[in-house]
């Protein structure tokens, strides 16, 4: 099988990889939708994230994967049915799972998330929300837990994907493709290497990787030594109120967002900086759009807000 | 956490047995779910949970297939519904349930003896992102409107969060933050007291008058809403330790019955609903005429009766229009950034088209504000809602607004199971094994558990929806008012692409000009697309009428090439004058791409947009030609018209 295109060869885009990363350290931060034009390196850089991916927890060796879920899954395949050959041969009911419960603490990945049939997205709607997969159909009464982070990416110009789901998903990333030449060349020269001899190439990023790895899980274990001052909780409360979001999930993300960003560049306390790049992270898909306008959230009032509060 | 009116609401199903059904309503995120879980886990009733895509056979009882097969004699298993005998289901986003599946949890709920339920429906509603169906909403007994939490609460929240360990799973959480809610711990005892309480307690004819003449000053139709208020009151009246329903007791029973603008906790006990600040009251007034008679809300007028909704509705009362015939309105809550008032939501204002500004510092907005952004020139709200109209008229007239269809290639939602008409293709399996359950008598054994025939095949049934392709072809010739044309028909896009990823409706323009048409915007059901496209439009010129009809049939040829199943909807908007044409003659020429189109038979709308005194337009003439609705833009702004129409339909 062909090796996946590592995580730190790929060129650029460093806010989508920060945002991937984030998630890779604290999977409460809920995901990330990523939106651009074909060829930007978003279904490269999901796949590659599989590979710095760090163990379940201390004692397990199995590491998160990436499930993917194609846009053209079926209900049945999702949410997952019931077990032909027992029923047949034994008559007994017995559950087959789905994608969801492949998908149990691991990454959930819809590429073209906004072509996704309406009720593919409402079964997913129902598990992002309570982390358990309730089955009812085809006699089948059943409920697993499926808690996993929900990585989707899009073409904003194909269509809108509904609120409800936006907002259960963490961060949300544009990405644009590189537009000074110089990157431009390194992509498809690392492209190149890369198909040419994939196992050559990997083999040359091994050392990178691994450092990645090993920063990943140290800043997993720092996650908790991040204090949390009632001076944070305020000034959480004060972007969301000024931006006028929807309930309390926009605050919960940015709570765990500017954790994992604290710990990811070793800092004992959030900074205000990281607040407000966590912000531009957190809250850009939560603004409640008016159609032919563009939301352009004017940063530097929040920060002059944030600055007041103090 | 306080004590909010849900919890108000839910101690009032708690104790009264003719409650059965509790609507929270809000956008998402402000904790619906949780607050319902967890009041039901502190009171130890057990607590159902209907996943929306759950099939029919499951709701329902059904074969236990097992030990039918052992046995040998049927056996039947419970459904989800009788699991909620004498309990609660809960269903989130109940909105998004098809017709089937409601009718049929509420035929099962009423138990035929007593006409009691015989379990109580909890269901949620998010305001993020559907339009309100207020006929759907007034179905349920108690509504409670739940707003976007203040600081403390998001502080709050938080706190308990970052205090939550890691390990610490969500019921955990639920049990913690139920500890804060002050209920004291309820046992049946207390429950069937409280039951027969409110089933006894005294309801003065004089209570059951002023519950009348409410219903009646206020249009509601049938008698439900009269019981559910009188229930309510009772409730409210057990509650408040009293022996008899006072006039302030259905107050407060009408606040949680009914969901209209103007819920206010106002400390006069007046059931006048007052909502004075809805200044524009006139101009909304208007455009509601559409609405189903039974959901409006109108004052008491002397001589008029109830019927007479079409005359000029004015006055303090709030008027709202929730299914929005594509006209908008915005719920908002009460509060407003600054204010932090105690958490619950008592205040739904509507506010009309002009409001505070639009920025990110403005008000709450359950709904989004779509005039704000473009100049409105009332007639773009009337586009909007005739397309609308016509869309939804001919979705009533056809198959529904969801198509069903036996899906070939087994997408869509899983409805139930039907008899197999021959093919096996999407073979509903449980239901098959049920049918060849009952007639394993005389077949020969094999090595399976079950021996299948071709008859005891049963096909999974699916619903799909089909959303409808909206082509708009725009006059932007330099005849007067192009630009004004065009601000209406942006909005009118606008308006439809805001739920289009629910209805997947699809929207394209071409516009007319100079001496050809042009595709502006490519069918989407993008808004970002729409947008960019539809940024700059050059206008100006002579009108090709024929030549943009032309180009109409083209697409729409095409469009039916590689969709056969699309119900495409043509909405011309232009001032009819042919000014332009390849042959002397661009009137006869226009008439003639009129028939044309006419006979792919597609549905139309010609909106004239001709002004001045002397008309020479032939909007009206090719609206008949090609069997489309026809609309002048002045008669737009009179929706009293609209509205009889559609009444008429």
């Amino acid at each position: 099988m062909k090796k996946i295109y590592p995580f730190s060869a790929i060129v650029g885009q460093e806010v989508m990889k920060e945002a991937l990363l984030l998630n890779a350290i604290s999977p409460e931060v809920g995901g990330v939708l990523i939106k651009g034009e074909k060829g930007t390196a978003k279904s490269t850089a999901v796949r590659a994230l599989a590979d710095i991916l760090p163990p379940l927890s201390d004692a397990e060796e199995t590491c998160m994967k990436v499930v993917e879920l194609p846009v053209n899954a079926t209900e049945d395949r999702v949410v997952g049915t019931i077990n032909l050959e027992q029923i047949l041969q034994k008559g007994e009911k017995q559950f087959e799972p789905g994608l969801l419960a492949e998908a149990h603490n691991n990454i959930l990945y819809v590429d073209e998330i906004n072509l996704l049939d309406d009720h593919v997205v409402d079964v997913l709607l129902d598990a992002a929300a309570m982390g358990i997969n309730t089955v009812e159909r085809e006699g089948i009464s059943y409920s697993h837990p499926a808690r996993f982070v929900l990585v989707g990416t899009m073409n904003p110009e194909e269509g809108e994907i509904r609120p409800q789901l936006l907002d259960r998903i963490g961060l949300s990333v544009d990405v644009y493709g590189e537009r000074e030449s110089h990157k431009r060349v390194e992509v498809i020269k690392r492209r190149l290497a890369y198909e040419a001899n994939p196992d050559a190439f990997c083999e040359s990023y091994e050392a990178e990787q691994q450092e990645l790895r090993h920063r990943v899980i140290l800043a997993r274990k720092r996650l908790q030594e991040i204090s949390v001052t009632d001076e944070l909780l305020e000034a959480i409360t004060t972007i969301s109120i000024t931006l006028n979001v929807d309930g309390h999930r926009p605050d919960i993300t940015m709570l765990h967002t500017v954790r994992a960003m604290a710990a990811w560049e070793g800092n004992a306390v959030v900074t205000e900086e990281q607040l407000l790049r966590a912000a531009r992270l957190v809250m850009p898909h939560r603004m409640r759009r008016k159609p032919f306008e563009e939301t352009t959230i004017d940063w530097q009032y929040v920060a002059e807000v944030l600055q007041r509060k103090q | 956490m306080k004590r909010e009116r849900i919890d108000i609401a839910l101690e009032m199903a708690y104790i009264h047995p003719g409650i059965g059904s509790i609507l929270l309503i809000g956008p998402t995120g402000c904790g619906k779910s949780h607050r319902i879980r967890a009041f039901f886990q502190e009171q130890g009733i057990p607590l159902v949970t209907i996943p929306i895509y759950a099939t029919q056979e499951t709701l329902c009882d059904h074969l236990d297939i097992k030990e039918t097969l052992q046995k040998g004699t049927l056996h039947t298993e419970e459904g989800l519904l009788s699991k909620g005998r004498g309990g609660v289901i809960y269903i989130d986003d109940v909105d998004h349930l098809s017709c089937e599946q409601w009718r049929c949890i509420r035929q099962q709920q009423y138990s035929k003896e007593k006409g009691l339920p015989i379990f109580t429906l909890v269901g949620t509603i998010n305001t993020s992102e559907n339009e309100i169906d207020r006929a759907f909403i007034n179905e349920f007994d108690l509504i409670v409107v739940m707003c976007n939490p203040t600081k403390e609460e998001r502080i709050t929240v938080l706190r308990d969060l970052a205090r939550a360990s890691k390990q610490l799973e969500r019921q955990e959480m639920v049990k913690t933050c139920v500890t804060d809610i002050q209920l004291p711990q309820k046992e049946a005892a207390y429950r069937e007291k409280m039951a027969s309480r409110c089933l006894n307690i005294r309801l003065d004819d004089s209570m059951r008058q002023l519950i009348a003449e409410y219903c009646t000053a206020n249009g509601i139709v049938g008698n439900v809403k009269e019981i559910c208020i009188g229930r309510a009151a009772s409730a409210i009246a057990v509650l408040d330790n009293k022996e008899y329903v006072l006039p302030s007791h259905i107050e407060t029973a009408i606040r949680y019955t009914i969901f209209t603008a103007g819920n206010r906790d106002s400390p006069s006990g007046n059931t006048n609903m007052d909502n004075v600040d809805h200044k524009d009251e006139g101009k909304k007034d208007g455009q509601e005429k559409h609405e189903r008679p039974q959901n409006n809300i109108v004052p008491p007028r002397e001589n008029k009766t109830v019927t007479d909704r079409e005359s000029n509705v004015k006055g303090q009362w709030p008027t709202i229009q929730l299914k929005d015939q594509g006209t908008e309105d915005t719920i908002v809550s009460g509060k407003d950034n600054e204010s932090k008032q105690d958490g619950s939501c008592n205040q739904i204002k509507m506010t009309m088209q002009k409001q505070s500004d639009g920025t990110a510092r403005g008000n709450n907005q359950l709904k989004k504000d779509k005039e704000k952004v473009i100049p409105t020139p009332e007639n773009y709200n009337a586009l909007a809602f005739a397309v609308k109209k016509r869309m939804d008229s001919f979705c009533r007239s056809g198959a529904g607004r969801q198509m069903t269809t036996h899906s070939k290639s087994g997408r869509g939602r899983y409805i139930r199971a039907v008899k197999s008409k021959g093919d096996s293709r999407d073979i509903a399996l449980e239901a098959t094994v049920r049918a060849a359950a009952l007639r394993q008598g005389g077949r020969r054994e094999g090595p399976m558990a079950i021996v299948i025939h071709k008859e005891d095949i049963y096909v999974k049934l699916r619903e799909t929806r089909v959303g409808r392709h909206i082509l708009f072809v725009v006059d932007t010739s330099g005849s007067m008012g192009a630009k004004e044309r065009m601000e209406a028909v942006k909005g009118t896009i606008a308006a439809l692409l805001q739920d289009a990823y629910e209805k997947r409706d699809v929207v394209g323009v071409i516009s007319f000009r100079r001496m050809k048409g042009e595709v502006i915007l490519p069918f989407t059901r993008s808004v970002v697309l729409a947008r960019q496209r539809m940024e700059q439009l050059s206008t100006g010129g002579r009108t090709p009428l024929a030549e943009g009809i032309r180009m109409a049939s083209n697409t729409l040829q095409q469009l039916m090439r590689k969709q056969p199943m699309a119900r495409p909807l043509v909405v011309f908007v232009t001032d009819g004058r042919a000014t332009y044409g390849s042959t002397d003659n661009p009137v006869e020429e226009a008439y003639q791409a009129g028939r044309q189109l006419a006979m792919l038979q597609v549905d139309g709308i010609i909106l004239n947009t001709e002004q001045g005194p002397i008309t020479v337009g032939i909007a009206k003439p090719l609206a008949e030609i090609m069997g489309a609705a026809y609309y002048h833009l002045d008669c737009l702004k009179d929706i009293h018209i609209i509205g009889a129409i559609a009444a008429a339909r």
